[in-house]
């Protein structure tokens, strides 16, 4: 287990790059620290591997604090965007470099990095030269270093940016499988949602040295803490609507410039003391129920795309100030032709809200119902 | 297109003409007349009268010749190693211990004064800093110390004064070639290193050596070409002396030469240095083609 306490790193000037940073990471579970560029995702994993001496805070290994100790004391392995193999070296003794560090003999330490290399199938590439292999194979034996010596943790620095696409799903598996494998508690940084949403048990979401939200990938899509997270997250993005609160004796409405809908129980509940604020209501293009006809509490879409995406249909249209797509439900009644011809009419469909969505103070960005 | 690449070609060597022409004059020429001059027993008389071999035979029957070898190859090996070590251990305090660059670049500026010194200033001030008179700097601080008495410093280890001095004045040039090489290297290597559990001093041997091998042999070729063809700074200081003690393969060209005026002998001389030389460019340009292949 690995453990940080507010954890806090100031540059030279005065550049706040992390602030009361907590952060625990389950005993062999794989976490991933997510954000734009800039968010202090890297300037986290450099400190916790001992790159970067923080201004204050604590980690811990266990119960053993790190925090001052040099990275060659904390038996980390660590996988670097560049990949950083030794150039002068061949494959096997980049491989077994951290052992030999340890003092262990040669025909011993070969044998470990050739069963490593095994595990990431690349035992025909170990007396070549690093500069001889193609960037997966860099990776992998990238990997293989960093596991051999059998570390505490595993980091990994933004490690398929390098990769192109398809090679970065097929690492991706790789990196998933072996970490399962191993049990090795590993970290990784990126700031491919998506890569995330795929390997890691739980993402931390980090936003001007802060956390923003640290849970599972199904919690932070479905019930993102925050306006920035719910921003941040999925693809397509959450659909954004102004409303208001009203608080009347036939129930809690959601009152826009254009529709007023009133909100289902659970909803009601958490909104109870908050009759006249201000909200966004944040909802999921394929949350929403659609109807060609007006029907009460909907909400008035005027369509500006038709898109066919294969499996699905997509439309996109302007509601109030902001841009709204949705995904057309299964058994959805009009077709594709019917949507294209409409959009052309200038016509409208009628969206209603499902039973899920999210509500957000407008002003501080909370969200009022997760 | 190959007919415009041609033509690009001939630009070119016309506006390189003017040089080629001036080397040509003042470097090939007498050059040639070098080679030709060793073969002849050209002197005070002037007269170009072939010999054939004989200067050549001369050198291997002077028995000075032996002590000449010993001193050139003794002067060369030792002033090399302590300006490599040194090159390397400055090169890497100043750039990858020392992280500020301004300071880093400070000390390199220091170091680069002895090597912009014109010789002749440079060689009196070692003269005057070993004064064998109680007056000399060197002397009074050894007489501060307890000696007893004022020591003819150059006189006594002329060896060791004239290496001292060469070194100074050529650890610039390596210190700035291997810095270049060391921030040229990823900082990710060192992140790596430190996090497989490398310290410092395995660093230093197991990344920022490997990574620097060209530019050491390069800079052993290149200063081994410089000690072996200049001579100025012993010419200066001891001139040789004393006796032969410090005379080197060079020097003994150039006294024969202008100092005996025997022009066709010390031609000879300076024939079989330009063959040692011209060994050593061709490694050196062996040395140069690998590396580009290693890095391509």
């Amino acid at each position: 287990m690995i453990r940080i306490e507010a954890l806090r790193k100031e540059f030279d000037k005065g550049v706040v790059a992390l602030d009361s940073i907590d952060l625990t990471f389950e005993e062999g579970s794989f976490v991933a620290l997510l954000g734009p560029s800039g968010c202090g995702k890297t300037t986290t994993l450099n400190c916790i591997a001992g790159l970067l001496e923080p201004t204050s805070g604590s980690i811990y290994f266990d119960e053993q604090e790190v925090t001052n100790l040099p990275p060659k004391d904390r038996n980390i392995g660590m996988v670097f965007q560049s990949y950083a193999l030794y150039p002068h070296m061949k494959v096997i003794d980049n491989i077994a470099f951290s052992l030999k560090q340890k003092g262990m003999p040669k025909a011993e330490r070969h044998e470990k990095a050739r069963k490593m290399a095994q595990k990431l199938q690349i035992e025909h590439l170990l007396e070549r030269m690093p500069g001889e292999l193609s960037g997966g194979q860099q990776q992998r034996v990238s990997m293989a270093r960093a596991l051999v010596k059998e570390p505490k943790v595993l980091l990994l620095d933004e490690p398929m940016s390098n990769l192109d696409a398809r090679l970065k799903i097929e690492i991706r598996d790789e990196i998933r499988r072996i970490q399962q494998d191993l049990g090795v508690t590993s970290i990784i940084v990126t700031h491919d949602q998506e890569e995330a949403m795929a390997m890691a048990d739980k993402i931390a979401i980090l936003d001007n040295g802060h956390i923003q939200q640290f849970d599972t990938p199904e919690m932070l899509y479905h019930h993102p803490a925050n306006l920035f997270v719910a921003h941040f997250m999925g693809n397509p993005p959450m659909n954004f609507i102004d409303a208001s609160v009203s608080i009347r004796e036939d129930g809690t409405w959601l009152q826009g410039e254009t529709f007023a809908v009133r909100a289902p129980a659970a909803i009601a509940e958490k909104l109870a003391q908050m009759d006249g604020k201000a909200v966004v209501i944040g909802v999921r293009s394929h949350q929403l129920d659609v109807s060609l006809a007006p029907a009460p509490e909907t909400l008035e879409l005027k369509l500006s795309i038709v898109e066919n995406l294969g499996k699905e249909v997509m439309v996109s249209g302007e509601l109030g100030e902001s841009r709204i797509r949705v995904t057309m439900p299964d058994g959805f009644a009009g077709s594709y032709e019917e949507l294209t011809t409409l959009r052309r009419q200038g016509g409208s469909v009628y969206l209603g809200l499902q039973k899920e969505f999210n509500v957000f103070d407008k002003e501080s960005g909370v969200n009022l119902i997760g | 297109m190959k007919r415009n690449m041609r033509q690009k070609n001939m630009q070119a060597y016309f506006f390189l003409s003017p040089f080629l022409i001036f080397i040509t004059v003042l470097y090939i020429l007498p050059a040639i007349l070098t080679v030709a001059m060793a073969f002849t027993k050209l002197d005070s008389a002037f007269i170009w009268e072939f010999n054939g071999l004989n200067n050549f035979r001369k050198i291997f029957k002077d028995p000075n010749t032996i002590i000449i070898i010993k001193n050139t190859l003794f002067y060369v090996l030792v002033t090399i190693v302590f300006t490599v070590v040194l090159d390397l251990f400055f090169a890497i305090m100043t750039t990858y211990f020392i992280q500020d660059e301004r300071k880093g670049n400070l000390f390199k500026a220091i170091l680069m004064i002895p090597m912009i010194t014109p010789a002749v200033v440079y060689s009196v001030l070692w003269i005057w800093l070993l004064e064998a008179t109680d007056t000399g700097l060197a002397n009074q601080f050894y007489l501060a110390l307890g000696g007893t008495q004022a020591v003819n410093w150059i006189a006594q280890y002329p060896f060791t004064v004239v290496i001292l001095a060469t070194l100074l004045t050529s650890i610039a040039y390596g210190t700035t070639v291997f810095s270049s090489a060391v921030k040229s290297i990823p900082e990710n290597q060192f992140r790596a290193a430190r996090v497989d559990g490398a310290g410092e001093w395995e660093i230093v041997r197991n990344i920022i050596l490997p990574n620097l091998r060209f530019h050491i042999t390069f800079i052993t070729l290149w200063e081994t070409l410089g000690l072996l063809t200049n001579y100025v700074t012993i010419m200066l200081i001891t001139n040789g002396g004393p006796g032969v003690q410090t005379e080197v393969w060079a020097l003994s060209s150039y006294h024969k030469a202008f100092a005996d005026s025997q022009y066709g002998y010390g031609a000879a001389i300076s024939v079989l240095l330009i063959l040692v030389v011209m060994v050593l460019m061709l490694v050196i340009a062996a040395v140069m083609r690998r590396q580009e292949k290693s890095q391509g």
